[in-house]
């Protein structure tokens, strides 16, 4: 589209977020689980849902009783605690990334329609975001998988309908900036169809505000699912989930710490990632936002 | 007028807050009465009866305007398990919940603005650095596993505080205020405040960090870009102590972002209440939801999400106002 | 001749950066006479708004300032506690800045910012005395209803009002000096001419000493008695406004006259100075202004001091020979 001989924002962005070391770490720390998160099957060293009251709560290798062919330990029914966190990634990490994709992609959509086109559906939309704003993010998860039930597709359902808003509020925010500026009253003059306006003209700039905002609640959404599943009403067994985990460890707390701790310290890790990378996304793109 | 637009913002936030309510109900897959009934052995009278209740047999339109009816009247139906209308068992489990949100809230605000007022002032420096670093494992900490962590080094390995409930198998004091360390003040019983405290730092301390770690982060990062700008120095020039300048101009003018943020924060510590009270065993609305959810008593569910929606829509009205009394151009 | 009240000698202000120390204010040497209106004159990057930032000690770390002396009253204020200085600040020495709108602290009422500076100097004690003397000072800058304006915001007010508002808040104690940092730049041009009429006026009334520190030459041949012209950092050339202004001794100084469009040649070309201000890290050693004077010849390539001359200075090879 632009025949300059300057980089563009995009590879400008790129080149100083591979130089912040600490964001760069981060997000390679979140690739490699994601990985190990793939690889699950052949990577894990026992079946996840493999019970054995036997091993029941057998602690960590490095402590008395441990041995290392289950090194984190073994939970209540006696299923290997490192087993069950590898495949848990599976659950954690791909819904906080199947969720905000799809969140952005609907909301980013709608916020650009609505900042392009004003009037109703503008009118119509703002109104729905303002209702689902208004209820406080875990109440409305919670009552609505309440009703609906546990189960992969209505998390999913319940956190891609809160998630949206975000994304279309940047979105139309951008948007109606981008509207007033030159490019597009050059483009409406000459008579392009607004579509195609929307697509070419508008949506390239606004991407990098919205690709900010989806890495950042990116870490909201695992907490999400991962609180959701602590309750029960996440992903039901022989799924496994870090929240649920949690969930499992509660039971045991005192004689088996190590059974919470762990799925936990996994959640926070790749929380702190998913913030330190988005972080350093954010300063990427604009440095002057760094503090 | 700009009150007056907020006013209109509220109350149509409240509707459609309600409908959406509503629409909730209606999520459940199949019949919402078959379900809740699952595991009950009724007669076909009682799910009549039921039936009737819930409105079930009215058409679409008529069913909403008979709930929003009653809901403004405080009539939520009547709960199945507990033999009694719902609003009686919610009000009951109130105070509990109050309790616990009031002294998260405040300890909330006694750590993370001070903190962030602080860190603010000291840039990059090593106070800045682990403030900066704290706060960021604040925000990432999933609720439910501090609270369990906290249990785990307190309660199970130190043996410090209670594990769970309100106050133990004690007696409680008189109920005036219903919230049981004001209660234990006014009954003037020193013993029933102690306990009562005991049992309330584990629960109130994990609400309130989440909370206190973003409360840093926004009025650290207001307070630096207040710092910067030409009216401290002119403040400076004109001789002022630095006390003044830092609790007046900097303070009023970073407080105003962070009073929106708390407001969101105090919204999401609703959540986090059915979480901690949860975990704490917390005799709370929280609990009683998420209990209620498992015994399928959608009446009770939809009466608590909504009176949490109309609490949370209100305390943004409230932190609306209070910023614009802090910062009057908003209201311009 | 009179005493200076303040006088600044060898006055060096530094600031480190990732790229090297930016040597904002190097070797100043500077008079202010007591109830003379001085102009500093100097484009961005001269550092005068910066010497007067530092004289009132309001250079922050990592911002090092050292001088020789910064003499007020004959008390070094280089050698003054925290607490000392704070009480000369406002009370003795006021600062004015460009932008009322950025100065006056925005969620704070005029009242309120006037009320303050007082009771921070503990003049007044009650608090219905300082009231009364706030609405004294609105109406001495020519606010009209300064009662009701008292309760205002920064916001609520027009430009030229915020601006004469600010000078109320900087002369609340009476200041002996103030220091007026680019006060008409952020003006319409109608209201410059009343800013600087005030400042005259109020000059006179309060017998003050007066610092007119800007870029625009014109403002200073009109109102100042002196004028010291900046450039890189440095004094480069001191003497009265009218003189200096007529009959510039320094290449720079001739140069920003030259580029003031008069009406008496409307039709002559307006000649800008050409080049740029050489980086403030990397001070070359020699005359800073060489590379953009038209005289310059191989004694430029040397350190300039400045040459004393009877109604003033300048920092150029040139005076040498003359």
């Amino acid at each position: 589209m632009s025949a300059s001989l300057a980089l563009s924002p995009g590879t400008l962005a790129l080149r100083r977020f591979r130089r912040d070391w600490v964001s760069f770490g981060c997000l390679a720390f979140l690739v490699i689980v994601a990985l190990v998160a793939i690889g699950a099957p052949w990577i894990a060293p026992h079946d996840p849902a493999d019970a054995d009251l036997l091993r029941r709560l057998q602690p960590p290798v490095w402590t008395d009783g441990g041995d290392w062919s289950y090194p984190l330990g073994c939970d209540g029914l006696g299923r290997d605690v490192l087993s069950r966190l590898i495949f848990g990634a599976r659950i954690s990490l791909g819904i906080g990334i199947f969720v905000v994709s799809l969140a952005t992609v609907i909301g980013a959509s709608a916020g650009v329609l609505a900042g392009f086109a004003r009037g109703i559906p503008d009118a119509i939309l703002s109104r729905i975001a303002d209702v689902l704003l208004g209820f406080p993010y875990l109440v409305f998860a919670i009552g609505l998988m309440g009703m609906m039930g546990p189960g992969l597709s209505n998390i999913v359902l319940t956190l891609v309908l809160k998630e949206w808003v975000v994304a279309f509020r940047v979105a139309r925010g951008e948007t109606l900036a981008a509207r007033r500026q030159d490019y597009v009253e050059a483009a409406r003059a000459l008579g392009c169809p607004r579509g195609r306006i929307m697509r070419d003209e508008i949506m390239p700039n606004i991407l990098s505000p919205v690709l900010v905002v989806a890495t950042v609640r990116m870490a909201g959404v695992i907490i999400m699912e991962a609180s959701l599943s602590f309750l029960g009403l996440g992903v039901q067994p022989p799924a496994v989930s870090w929240g649920g985990m949690v969930a499992d460890g509660r039971d045991v707390l005192a004689d088996g710490w190590w059974v919470a701790t762990f799925p936990g310290l996994a959640i926070m890790l790749v929380v702190i990632a998913a913030n330190l990378a988005s972080q350093g996304l954010r300063e990427a793109f604009d440095p002057k936002s760094r503090r | 007028m700009w009150l007056a637009g907020r006013v209109s913002h509220l109350l149509s936030v409240l509707f459609g807050t309600s409908i959406a309510v509503f629409a909730m109900m209606w999520a459940t897959p199949g019949d919402p009465v078959q379900v809740m009934l699952a595991d009950q052995r009724v007669t076909p009278e009682q799910v009549t009866a039921l039936r009737h209740e819930m409105g079930l047999d009215l058409s679409l339109p008529s069913r909403f305007a008979s709930f929003l009816w009653r809901a403004l009247h405080g009539d939520f139906g009547r709960s199945f398990f507990h033999h009694r209308p719902v609003i009686g068992v919610i009000a009951e489990r109130l105070p509990a919940t109050i309790e616990l949100t009031l002294a998260a809230s405040v300890i909330a605000l006694l750590i993370g603005i001070p903190l962030g007022l602080y860190a603010g002032t000291r840039p990059g420096r090593p106070t800045d650095r682990i403030a900066s670093l704290g706060s960021l494992v604040g925000v990432s900490m999933p609720g439910f596993w501090l609270g369990l962590v906290l249990m785990l080094i307190f309660s199970v390995t130190l043996h410090l505080l209670p594990v769970s409930g309100r106050m133990g198998s004690g007696d409680e004091p008189p109920a005036v205020t219903h919230l049981l360390l004001l209660d234990s003040v006014l009954a003037g019983r020193p013993d029933m405040f102690a306990t009562a405290l005991r049992h309330l730092i584990l629960p109130s301390v994990t609400l309130a960090l989440p909370m206190a770690a973003v409360l840093m982060q926004v009025t650290r990062t207001a307070v630096i870009d207040v710092m910067r700008a030409d009216y401290i120095v002119f403040a400076e020039a004109k001789g002022l102590a630095r006390r003044r300048i830092l609790l007046l101009h900097v303070l009023k003018n970073a407080l105003a972002p962070a009073v929106s943020v708390a407001a969101i924060e105090i919204g999401a510590m609703l959540g986090g209440n059915m979480i901690v009270e949860t975990i704490f065993s917390w005799p709370g609305v929280g609990r009683l939801v998420v209990q209620a959810i498992f015994d399928r008593n959608y009446p009770l569910v939809q009466a608590a999400v909504l009176l949490y929606a109309v609490f949370y829509a209100i305390l943004n009205f409230a932190a609306d106002i209070l910023y614009a009394l802090l910062n009057p151009r908003v209201a311009a | 001749m009179t005493d200076p009240v303040l006088r600044i000698r060898g006055l060096h202000v530094g600031f480190p950066t990732d790229t090297g120390i930016v040597r904002a204010v190097d070797g100043v040497d500077l008079d202010v006479l007591a109830g003379e209106c001085l102009g500093v004159v100097g484009e961005s990057g001269s550092g005068k708004t910066v010497t007067f930032l530092a004289t009132l000690g309001l250079v922050a770390p990592p911002g090092v300032v050292t001088a020789e002396t910064i003499s007020w009253k004959g008390r070094d204020l280089l050698k003054l506690r925290a607490a000392e200085m704070r009480a000369v600040r406002g009370r003795e020495i006021a600062l004015t800045m460009q932008d009322a709108l950025t100065a006056l602290n925005p969620v704070l009422s005029i009242g309120t910012q006037i009320d303050e500076t007082l009771a921070a100097h503990g003049a007044y004690r009650s608090s219905t005395d300082r009231r009364a003397r706030a609405v004294e000072l609105l109406q001495l800058v020519g606010i009209p209803e300064p009662a009701r304006r008292l309760r205002a915001y920064p916001y609520e007010l027009s430009g030229g009002m915020r601006q004469r508002a600010m000078i109320a808040v900087a002369l609340a104690c009476g200041p002996d000096l103030l220091i007026a940092d680019e006060p008409t730049t952020a003006l319409d041009v109608t209201v410059q001419a009343q800013v600087l009429e005030l400042l005259g006026d109020l000059r006179a009334r309060l017998g003050m000493s007066l610092v007119l520190v800007t870029h625009n030459l014109a403002i200073v041949a009109e109102h100042c008695d002196r004028v010291a012209v900046m450039y890189a950092g440095q004094v480069v050339e001191t003497g009265p406004a009218v003189r200096v202004v007529s009959a510039p001794r320094h290449p720079y100084t001739a140069g920003l006259v030259a580029s003031i469009p008069t009406v008496d040649r409307l039709d002559a070309e307006i000649v800008p100075i050409p080049g740029r201000i050489p980086d403030p890290r990397a001070w070359p050693t020699g005359c800073r202004f060489a590379d953009r004077c038209g005289y310059r010849a191989d004694d430029c390539a040397t350190p300039q001091p400045m040459r004393p001359a009877t109604d003033g200075g300048v920092r150029c090879c040139l005076a040498d020979a003359a």
